[in-house]
C-alpha cells in the first residue's frame, strides 16, 4: 500500500494536533464514484485542522490522522465532494447527488448547497442516443427541457428547445451556450459533451441579464483527468429506413377521384373518359397513360450512417488532457442519384471534428485552460434543395406523366411542369463546405497572498465559422405527350409529343453560404471562504460579448457586470442574491442597459436535527427563487428611430428612367425597452434511501414589455406602418417533476425513472384590438392558441344545407363541412371560431421514462419520450387537402372521403376548386397530437473485466440499438413531430462497439 | 488589497468606456432632417408618392378588378375577387382594401406638403443649374396635390365619404378623424384638381429635363372631369340636380377645347392603347416595371407558362357590335337566334373584339393556335381551363416568353386617362345635362353623338356613326355599350355599374359552349348562362374593414354592411 502524505502538511497537523491534546490515530478508507470504481487523487482533508490532508490512491485507498467522530472532507478531481464523519474504514461513495452542478457563469454548486432550479444530462444519458447531432439526444432527458424534432434530415439544425414551455409571444428559444459561451450545439458531437446543465430559474438566469428569459442550456465539455491515460475507440453504424411514407393514390384511382370531383363541383364532363380511365388500370399506353409512384421512386428505403470515434483522456498534477477526434458520415435516402453518371446528387453528409481540451497547472496557484475545437463538415444534395423535390414528390399524381418516355425524355406536362425524378437525377448538385472553430482560453489566479480565498480568473474566447456553396446546376427537357382514343377505345389517334426546354450544359458557381464570428472576453474576482458556519462565494465579474454576422444588422454587441453572493450558514440555510447590468446595442442608447436582481434561498431540512438522524432520508431540501430576467429582442433595428429610407421605384421621361423613391418607415416605437421575465420558483430536492432522487419544482413567471405590434390599435387612416411597442403580456406556471430510482443488488444493476412536465401560458395583452366576443380572442388564451371553426359533420343534402345557418365562407353542396354557429345569428362566418385544441408550437405536456437493466455486463437500456396537450393542423397539400391546385390525392384521403353512402367520412368530399369552407382551420383538420415514442432502446454487453484483464483492452461494450422504434400517436399515419411536406423522419438500427485501452 | 483596487476600476472603466460599444448600429436610413434639407432626398419623397398610383394588372387576387363584375371571370375560385361575386364579401372578409393604402399615399402627400414645401436648398444657390431645379422642385407641390386628390378619388369611388385629412395626423388624431361627406370630399378633389391644373405644365419640356410621366395639367383636368361625371350619376345624385350633369359636361369640354393644344386629339389603332407612354391620346399612365408577371396570370392554359386568369365573358363579347356586309359597318348587336350569325360569331364584328379577347381557334403568343372548344389544350374540362370560352388579349404581351431557354419581361404601362374616355364622359354627361343626344350651344359646341362619333371613327374601327335622330333613352344605352367596349379591362365597367345603379342586370353571365367535330373539325358555338353571383344593393359602396371601425369608434359603416 503506496500512502502519499504531504510531510510538511502532516508535521504541521501533528504539531497542531498535539497542541491540542487530542489522541490523533490514524484512520483509513477508499474512494469510490457513482459506478464503484476507485477515485484517484481525491484530496481527504479534516475539517478541523486545513492542514490535515491527504490524496488517494489508484486503488482510491488513504490514511489519514482524524480523530473518530470528526468531520473529514473528501474532493475527488472532478470537484465533487462530500463530508463524512470519520469512523476506523471509511468507504465513501462519491456519487452524483455530491457532484458540482454548473449554475451559469462560471459559478458551480453542490446539490446540497444550490438554491438554483437546474437539470443535468450526462454524458452517459447522451450517450445512450446514436443520434449524429448532439441536439438529437436530448429528447425526454432534461427535466423542464422540451425537445422536439422538427424533421428528419437529422444533421441540419432541426430540434426545436423550449424550457418551461411558451413564456414570450415570440423567440422563445432558449440560449445554448458551450463552456460558457453561445455556440451552436450542433457544431459538438456527443463524444465531446461531460455535462448539458438546463438552467431554469431566476437563480441562474438572473445572471444572464437580457438573455436569460427564455433559459439557458449549458454544455460543457470533457476536460482531462488525473490517472493513466484513457483510450477509447468507438464505432457505431446505422441502418436508416424512412417512417411514415405516406401513399398516394394510384393513377386509375387518382383519374376517377378527379372525376368525383368535378361532379361534385358541378362540372358534368369527367376530365377522363372510359377509355382513358381504363388505359390508366391497364397500363397499356404508359407514354400516354402512366402509372408512377413517385414515392417510391423518390426514396429508397434504405440509408446509413457511421460513426467514428477516438478519445484520450488523462494527465497528471500539473497537465491534464482530453482530446477526441471524431469522423461522421450519413448518406440519405434519394434514390434516383445515379443516372446521371458523372455526379450524386445523394444526401451526404459527413464530419470531422477534432477538439483538444488542456487544463496547466504552471504554478501552484496558476491554472490555464485552453479548449479548442476545429469542425469541418461536407454535405452534397441534389441542384434543388429538399423542398421544392419534396413538394413536387406530394403534388405530382401518379397519373402525371411517365419517368421517362420510350424515347428516354423525361415526363412533364402543362400542369405538372416539374419531375421529382429529373430534380434529382438531372439538375446538377450542390455541396456545401463549412468550417468551423471554437477557441477559448482561460487564466485562473489564486490571490490568496492578498488575502486568503481571492482569486481572479480572465479569459476570451474566439469562434468563428464559415460555409460556403458549390454547385453545379443544369436543366433538363421534357416530352409532354398527348392522344386521344378512337371511338373503338383500343388504340391511340393523334399521339403528339412535344419537347419542351433544354438539356443545357452544366453551369458552375461557387458562393458564400453564411459565415460568423464570435469574440467574448470574461473577467471575475472572485470571494470564497468558509468559516465555521458560515460559508461564503461572491464577486464581481464582467463579461464581454460581439458577435459578427454575415451583412446588415447583424453584429450584436453586449456587455454585462455581475454581482453576487451565496452565503451558506451551518450547511442548513442557503441564500443567493445577485445583481446584474447588461447593456446591448440593440436598443435606444441612453435606455439599453437593464439591471436584473434575483434572490434565492435554500433549506437543508435534511440536515435539521429532527431529521438528520432519519436513515432513509439522504437530502431533503426546499428552494425558493425570484428575480427579473429580460430578453433584447427586437423585430428589427432602430426600432426606436424614425427614419426615411428606400421608397417604390417610378418611371419618368420617355427613356422611361427609373427613379428610386424615399419614404418614411415605420413609425418609431416611442420607449422601446427589453421584454421582463419576473420568475418565481419553489423546488424540492431529495435523495431516499441513498437510490431514489426526486425533484419536483412548481413556478410562476410574468413576462411584461413583450414587443407586440400597435396594427390592432392603429387606424389606417394614419397612413404610416404602425409601430411596434413593448405591451405584450403573458402569464406562464407550470410544475415539473423527476423521479429516479437507482441500486444494485449483487451483480444486478437497475435504474427507472420518470420525468414529467406541465406548463401553461396566458395571453394578457397583445394589443389584439377589438374583437367582438371573447372566445374569439386570443387574449385570455395560451400563446399561439389554435383557432378555428367547429365542424359538427358534414352536410347530409340540399335540404339539410337549407335547414342549417348559411355558410357564408363559400358556396357549401352536399359533403362539405358544417360549423357550428357560436354566436347563434344564423350565419357561418368569421366571427364563428373558436379555440380548437392546444398550440402547434410547443406541447404543454412533455414526459419521458427511462429504464436499465443489468445483470453481469448484459444490460437493456429504454428510452420513452412523449408529449401531451399538443395539436396538429393537418393541411399538408395532396396528403389532406387533395386535388386542388392540381395537387395529388393520398389513399388515406380517397378511403375516407365523403361520398352519399359515406356520410359518417373523416374528410369532406372531393372537389378540384380552393374551397375556403372546408379547407381553413377547423376542426376536422385540427388534432391531437399527443405522443409516445421510444426514443432509444439498446441490448449491450460490457465484456468483464476479469476476461480483459489478460488483454490490452481495459474495457469493451458491444450493442444493438434502436432509434424511434415506434410511436404511439393518434395521427398515425404521418409522424406527430413532422407531419408537413418533408424529408421523411426515420428510425434506425444501430450496431456499434466501444473498446477503451 | 491594492492589486483589488486596480483591477475593479479597471473593470468600470471598462464598462464606461465602452459606450460606444453598445450605441454600436449598422443602419444606413435617415432622419428627417437629413431627409428634407437636401435636394435630392426631398425630391424623392415626392417622387416615391406616384408609386402609391395603382394599376389593375392582376390587383385582386391576381384576378383584373374586372373579374368582380359582367366583364370578366377569373379561372381559379381561390381568388379573393371570387368574393364580390359569391356573397362572401363583408366588412370582416374584405376584398380589394385599398382603406390603408390610399391613406399612405396620403400620408406621404401631406408629409410632403409640409416640410418639403418651401424648402430652399441655400447650399445649391451657387451651382448654374439652381434655377432649373428650383422650378422642378416648386412644381412638385403641385404634382403632390393632384397625387392627393387622385387618393382621394380611389377612395371616394369605394367607400363613399371618407376622412377628409389634409395634414399629418398623429396616432391620436388618426384613431378619432370623422368621415366627411361624398360631396365634400368630391369638391375637394375639384378645388385640388383646379389648383394644380393652374400651376402644372402642359408638358415636361426640357426646361423641366423632359420628366414626362409626371402629372400635368391635363391630368388634373381628366381627374376633375371623371369626379364630376361620378358626382352627377344616380348613384351620387339622388334626388336628381341637372346641374352636376352640366358641370360635369363642362369640366370634359375644357379638355375637349384644348385637345390639339395638348396634342391628345389624334386616334391610333386600338391594339397600340396598351402598355405605350408614346400613345398620343394618352393624358396619364401608371408606368409599370418590366414584368412577365400578368402574361403567367392571363396566358391560357396549356401555353408554356400560362396560368389562365381573367377571362372576358360571352356579356362582354355580345357587345361589340357586327358588321353586315363590305367594309361598312351598320351597329346592329349580335344575335344568338340568328344562326347565320352563331356559324361563325366572331367573324365581321367590331375589330376592337378581336384585339381585346383571345378568341377560340386564333393564334395567339408562341404563334400556339388556341384551342378552347371542349377537350382542346385549353379548353374545358381541363383543369384551369376558361369557362367563358375566351381569354383575356388586352394588356397581355404576347411577345412574354416562358419558355425554359429564358423568360422575358417586357414593360407594362396601365392607363389611367386617355382622350377616348373624356369624350365619352362629355357624351354621358351632355345627354343627360340637356336630355337631347344633339343638343349644342355656344359653350357646348360639341353634341353628346358628335362626341361618341369621334371615339367610334377612330383609326381602324370606323364603325358606322351613330344617327343625330336617336332619343335620350337609346343614346344612354349606346354610350354605355361604347364605354364598355373602347374601355373595356380599364378598369370602368365595374364602377360604372356601381355609379348607374345597374348591379343586379349584371350578375348574370354568359358563356360560350365549343364543340369540335373530331372528323370535320367544324365548331359549334352556343351560349349559356349562370346566374350564381349574388348581387346586394349595399354593394354599391365598398364596406369599411370592421378592424378599422374598431379601431375609430369615430368611423361610421356604410348602409348594410353593418
Amino acid at each position: 500500500m503506496k500512502i502519499r502524505y504531504y510531510l510538511i502538511l502532516l508535521i504541521f497537523a501533528l504539531t497542531f494536533c498535539l497542541q491540542n491534546s487530542v489522541i490523533a490515530q490514524n484512520i483509513s478508507g477508499k474512494v469510490l464514484d457513482m459506478n464503484g470504481k476507485p477515485v484517484f487523487g481525491a484530496i481527504v482533508s479534516s475539517q478541523h485542522n486545513q492542514f490535515i490532508k491527504v490524496e488517494t490512491d489508484e486503488q482510491g485507498k488513504f490514511e489519514i490522522l482524524v480523530p473518530i467522530g470528526e468531520k473529514m472532507d473528501i474532493t475527488t478531481p472532478d470537484k465533487a465532494k462530500r463530508t463524512v464523519v470519520a469512523k476506523q474504514y471509511n468507504e465513501v461513495k462519491i456519487d452524483r447527488l455530491y457532484s458540482l452542478i454548473e449554475e451559469g457563469n462560471t459559478l458551480s454548486h453542490s446539490k446540497f448547497e444550490t438554491t438554483a432550479a437546474t437539470s443535468t444530462i450526462y454524458s452517459e444519458d447522451i450517450m445512450k442516443s446514436s443520434a449524429i447531432n448532439a441536439q438529437n439526444a436530448l429528447y425526454g432527458r432534461g427535466l423542464g427541457l422540451t425537445a422536439l424534432q422538427n424533421d428528419g434530415m437529422e444533421y441540419d439544425n432541426n430540434t426545436d428547445f423550449n424550457i418551461r414551455g411558451l413564456g414570450s409571444l415570440q423567440g422563445n428559444n432558449p440560449m445554448v451556450l458551450v463552456d460558457g459561451y453561445e455556440r451552436p450545439l450542433s457544431s459538438l458531437v456527443k463524444e465531446e459533451i461531460e455535462t448539458i446543465t438546463v438552467l431554469k430559474d431566476a437563480a441562474s438566469l438572473a445572471m444572464y441579464g437580457l438573455r436569460g428569459s427564455n433559459g439557458v442550456i449549458l454544455v460543457t465539455t470533457k476536460q482531462g483527468i488525473i490517472g493513466k491515460t484513457q483510450i477509447e475507440f468507438s464505432y457505431d453504424h446505422a441502418f436508416i429506413k424512412p417512417l411514415h411514407k405516406p401513399q398516394f393514390a394510384d393513377a386509375y384511382t387518382y383519374a376517377k377521384s378527379v372525376n368525383e370531383a368535378l361532379l361534385n363541383d358541378g362540372i358534368t364532363t369527367p376530365r377522363y373518359n372510359a377509355n382513358q380511365l381504363a388505359a390508366f388500370q391497364s397500363g397499356k399506353f404508359p407514354d400516354y397513360y402512366p402509372n408512377v409512384n413517385w414515392m417510391d421512386q423518390v426514396l429508397k428505403d434504405n440509408a446509413s450512417s457511421n460513426v467514428y470515434n477516438i478519445s484520450i483522456r488523462g494527465g497528471s498534477n500539473k497537465v491534464r488532457y482530453f482530446t477526441v477526434m471524431n469522423l461522421t458520415g450519413n448518406d440519405g435516402l434519394m434514390k434516383p442519384t445515379n443516372i446521371v453518371p458523372a455526379y450524386s446528387s445523394q444526401f451526404k453528409y459527413s464530419r470531422l471534428n477534432i477538439r483538444t481540451n488542456l487544463d496547466i497547472q504552471f504554478t501552484p496557484t496558476t491554472n490555464m485552460k485552453v479548449k479548442l475545437l476545429g469542425s469541418l463538415t461536407e454535405s452534397n444534395r441534389p441542384g434543388n434543395v429538399i423542398s421544392p423535390i419534396m413538394t413536387a414528390m406530394y403534388n405530382t399524381p401518379a397519373a402525371a406523366f411517365p419517368i421517362k418516355t420510350s424515347t428516354g425524355e423525361w415526363g412533364g406536362s402543362d400542369t405538372w411542369t416539374v419531375n421529382p425524378v429529373a430534380m434529382i437525377a438531372a439538375q446538377g448538385y450542390g455541396k456545401s463546405d463549412s468550417r468551423t472553430l471554437f477557441a477559448d482560453w482561460t487564466i485562473n489566479q489564486d490571490l490568496s497572498i492578498i488575502t486568503k480565498g481571492l482569486s481572479a480568473q480572465a479569459s476570451i474566447a474566439f469562434d468563428n465559422y464559415a460555409d460556403y456553396w458549390e454547385s453545379m446546376s443544369q436543366t433538363y427537357r421534357y416530352s409532354k405527350n398527348s392522344s386521344q382514343f378512337n371511338t373503338a377505345g383500343d388504340s391511340l389517334v393523334n399521339p403528339a409529343s412535344t419537347i419542351v426546354g433544354s438539356n443545357s450544359n452544366p453551369v458552375y458557381s461557387s458562393s458564400l453560404g453564411n459565415q460568423w464570428q464570435h469574440f467574448n472576453a470574461f473577467a471575475k474576482i472572485d470571494y470564497t471562504r468558509t468559516w465555521s458556519d458560515v460559508s461564503l462565494n461572491s464577486g464581481l465579474m464582467f463579461f464581454h460579448d460581439q458577435y459578427v454576422g454575415n451583412g446588415q444588422f447583424t453584429t450584436t454587441n453586449r456587455q454585462r457586470i455581475n454581482g453576487y453572493a451565496h452565503v451558506g450558514l451551518f450547511e442548513k440555510y442557503f441564500l443567493d442574491v445577485s445583481l446584474t447590468g447588461n447593456g446591448t446595442n440593440k436598443l435606444q442608447p441612453g435606455h439599453n442597459i437593464g439591471i436584473f436582481p434575483a434572490v434565492s434561498s435554500a433549506w437543508v431540512l435534511s440536515k435539521e436535527d429532527f431529521l438528520k438522524n432519519v436513515k432513509a432520508i439522504d437530502l431533503l431540501k426546499l428552494r425558493v427563487s425570484y428575480g427579473v430576467v429580460g430578453n433584447d429582442y427586437t423585430s428589427s433595428a432602430d426600432l426606436y428611430k424614425q427614419t426615411y429610407g428606400s421608397g417604390s421605384t417610378y418611371y419618368f421621361t420617355d427613356n422611361y428612367t427609373s427613379v428610386t423613391g424615399m419614404t418614411e418607415l415605420g413609425l418609431a416605437t416611442s420607449g422601446l425597452t427589453y421584454e421582463k421575465s419576473q420568475k418565481t420558483n419553489i423546488g424540492l430536492d431529495g435523495r431516499f434511501w441513498d437510490a431514489l432522487d426526486l425533484t419536483a419544482e412548481a413556478y410562476y413567471e410574468k413576462r411584461t414589455d413583450i414587443l407586440v405590434s400597435t396594427t390592432g390599435a392603429l387606424s389606417g387612416v394614419m397612413g404610416a406602418t404602425p409601430s411596434m411597442s413593448n405591451d405584450g403580456i403573458v402569464e406562464n406556471k407550470g410544475i415539473e417533476i423527476g423521479l429516479n430510482f437507482n441500486q444494485t443488488i449483487g451483480d444486478f444493476k437497475y435504474n427507472v425513472g420518470g420525468q414529467f412536465t406541465y406548463a401553461r401560458s396566458t395571453v394578457i395583452n397583445e394589443n389584439e384590438g377589438f374583437v367582438q366576443y371573447d372566445y374569439l380572442k386570443q387574449t385570455g388564451k395560451p400563446v399561439n392558441q389554435i383557432i378555428g371553426y367547429e365542424a359538427i359533420g358534414f352536410f347530409k343534402d340540399q335540404a339539410d344545407i337549407s335547414a342549417s345557418p348559411a355558410q357564408l365562407l363559400s358556396t357549401v353542396v352536399p359533403g362539405d363541412i358544417k360549423f357550428k354557429d357560436q354566436n347563434n345569428d344564423g350565419k357561418i362566418n368569421e366571427l364563428d371560431k373558436v379555440a380548437l385544441g392546444y398550440n402547434n408550437i410547443c406541447p404543454e405536456i412533455y414526459f419521458s421514462a427511462n429504464l436499465n437493466l443489468e445483470y453481469k455486463g448484459l444490460g437493456i437500456d429504454a428510452n420513452f419520450q412523449g408529449v401531451g396537450n399538443y395539436s396538429a393542423v393537418l393541411n399538408t397539400a395532396s396528403m389532406f387537402w387533395p386535388l386542388q391546385n392540381n395537387t395529388n390525392i393520398s389513399t388515406y384521403y380517397y378511403d375516407n372521403r365523403w361520398t352519399p353512402n359515406n356520410p359518417n367520412a373523416l374528410f369532406p368530399r372531393l372537389t378540384t376548386l380552393q374551397n375556403n369552407n372546408n379547407f381553413n382551420t377547423n376542426s376536422v383538420w385540427v388534432k391531437d397530437r399527443s405522443y409516445i415514442k421510444l426514443r432509444t432502446c439498446e441490448i449491450y454487453y460490457k465484456f468483464p473485466e476479469k476476461l480483459l484483464a489478460k488483454t490490452f483492452i481495459s474495457k469493451a461494450k458491444i450493442y444493438v440499438r434502436g432509434m424511434n422504434l415506434f410511436s404511439i400517436d393518434n395521427l398515425k399515419i404521418v409522424d406527430p413531430e413532422s407531419y408537413g411536406i418533408a424529408y421523411p423522419m426515420t428510425a434506425s438500427f444501430n450496431m456499434g462497439v466501444n473498446v477503451g485501452f | 488589497m491594492k492589486t483589488k483596487i486596480l483591477f475593479l476600476s479597471c473593470l468600470t472603466l471598462m464598462f464606461f468606456s465602452c459606450s460606444d460599444f453598445l450605441s454600436y448600429d449598422e443602419t444606413s436610413s435617415y432622419t428627417e432632417d437629413q431627409v428634407f434639407s437636401v435636394y435630392s432626398r426631398s425630391t424623392q419623397m415626392a417622387n416615391n408618392i406616384y408609386a402609391y398610383m395603382r394599376s389593375d394588372f392582376g390587383s385582386v387576387g391576381n384576378a383584373m378588378r374586372a373579374a368582380g363584375c359582367d366583364e370578366a371571370e377569373y379561372v381559379w375560385s381561390s381568388s379573393s375577387v371570387q368574393n364580390f361575386n359569391n356573397g362572401s364579401w363583408s366588412q370582416i372578409n374584405t376584398v380589394d382594401d385599398v382603406w390603408a393604402s390610399n391613406y399612405k399615399g396620403i400620408r406621404a402627400a401631406n408629409l410632403f406638403l409640409e416640410k418639403g414645401v418651401g424648402q430652399t436648398f441655400d447650399d445649391n444657390k451657387y451651382q448654374s443649374s439652381y434655377d432649373k431645379a428650383m422650378l422642378k422642385y416648386n412644381n412638385l407641390q403641385y404634382e403632390v396635390r393632384f397625387l392627393r386628390a387622385y387618393f382621394y378619388f380611389e377612395l371616394l369611388k369605394r367607400y363613399g365619404g371618407v376622412p377628409l385629412v389634409t395634414k399629418v395626423l398623429t396616432e391620436d388624431e388618426a384613431n378619432t378623424v370623422t368621415r366627411d361627406t361624398y360631396d365634400n370630399v368630391s369638391q375637394f378633389i375639384v378645388n385640388e384638381c383646379d389648383t394644380a391644373a393652374k400651376y402644372l405644365p402642359k408638358f415636361y419640356d426640357v426646361s423641366y429635363d423632359l420628366e414626362t410621366g409626371r402629372a400635368t395639367r391635363m391630368v388634373a383636368l381628366a381627374l376633375k372631369a371623371r369626379v364630376l361625371l361620378y358626382g352627377a350619376s344616380k348613384l351620387h345624385n339622388n334626388p336628381v340636380v341637372t346641374q352636376k350633369w352640366v358641370d360635369a359636361a363642362r369640366a370634359a369640354k375644357a379638355l375637349i377645347d384644348s385637345a390639339s393644344v395638348y396634342k391628345i386629339n389624334t386616334f391610333v389603332s386600338y391594339d397600340k392603347i396598351p402598355n405605350n407612354i408614346a400613345l398620343p391620346e394618352l393624358i396619364y399612365a401608371r408606368r409599370e416595371a418590366n414584368s412577365g408577371t400578368f402574361e403567367s396570370l392571363n396566358y391560357p392554359i396549356g401555353f408554356v407558362g400560362g396560368n389562365s386568369g381573367t377571362c372576358p365573358t360571352q356579356n362582354l363579347v355580345d357587345a361589340y357590335e357586327v358588321k353586315k356586309t363590305g367594309n361598312v359597318l351598320d351597329g346592329t348587336a349580335f344575335d344568338w337566334s340568328n344562326p347565320a350569325l352563331t356559324a361563325n360569331p366572331y367573324a365581321n364584328r367590331d375589330p376592337r373584339l378581336a384585339l381585346t379577347v383571345v378568341l377560340n381557334n386564333t393564334t395567339w403568343a408562341d404563334n400556339q393556335v388556341v384551342q378552347t372548344w371542349e377537350g382542346g389544350i385549353s379548353g374545358l374540362p381541363k383543369s384551369g381551363a376558361t369557362k367563358t370560352g375566351y381569354y383575356l388579349k388586352k394588356y397581355v404581351d404576347k411577345t412574354i416568353s416562358f419558355q425554359p431557354s429564358g423568360t422575358t419581361a417586357t414593360r407594362h404601362v396601365w392607363v389611367v386617362f386617355r382622350y377616348a374616355e373624356v369624350l365619352l364622359n362629355y357624351a354621358e354627361a351632355m345627354n343627360e345635362a340637356f336630355s337631347s343626344p344633339t343638343y349644342k350651344d355656344a359653350t357646348f359646341t360639341l353634341s353628346a353623338v358628335e362626341a361618341i362619333n369621334l371615339v367610334r371613327k377612330r383609326s381602324g374601327v370606323s364603325l358606322i356613326a351613330i344617327p343625330t335622330t336617336i332619343n335620350t333613352a337609346d343614346f344612354r344605352t349606346k354610350v354605355r355599350n361604347e364605354r364598355m367596349v373602347e374601355l373595356a379591362f380599364e378598369d370602368h365597367r365595374f364602377w360604372d355599374i356601381r355609379r348607374w345603379m345597374i348591379g343586379p342586370q349584371t350578375v348574370a353571365i354568359k358563356r360560350t359552349k365549343i364543340l369540335k367535330d373530331p372528323t370535320t373539325g367544324v365548331f359549334t358555338y352556343s351560349t349559356y348562362t349562370t346566374t350564381d353571383r349574388i348581387w346586394d344593393d349595399k354593394m354599391y359602396y365598398y364596406p369599411i374593414p370592421l378592424a378599422e371601425i374598431y379601431k375609430n369608434r369615430n368611423l361610421t359603416q356604410n348602409p348594410g354592411w353593418e
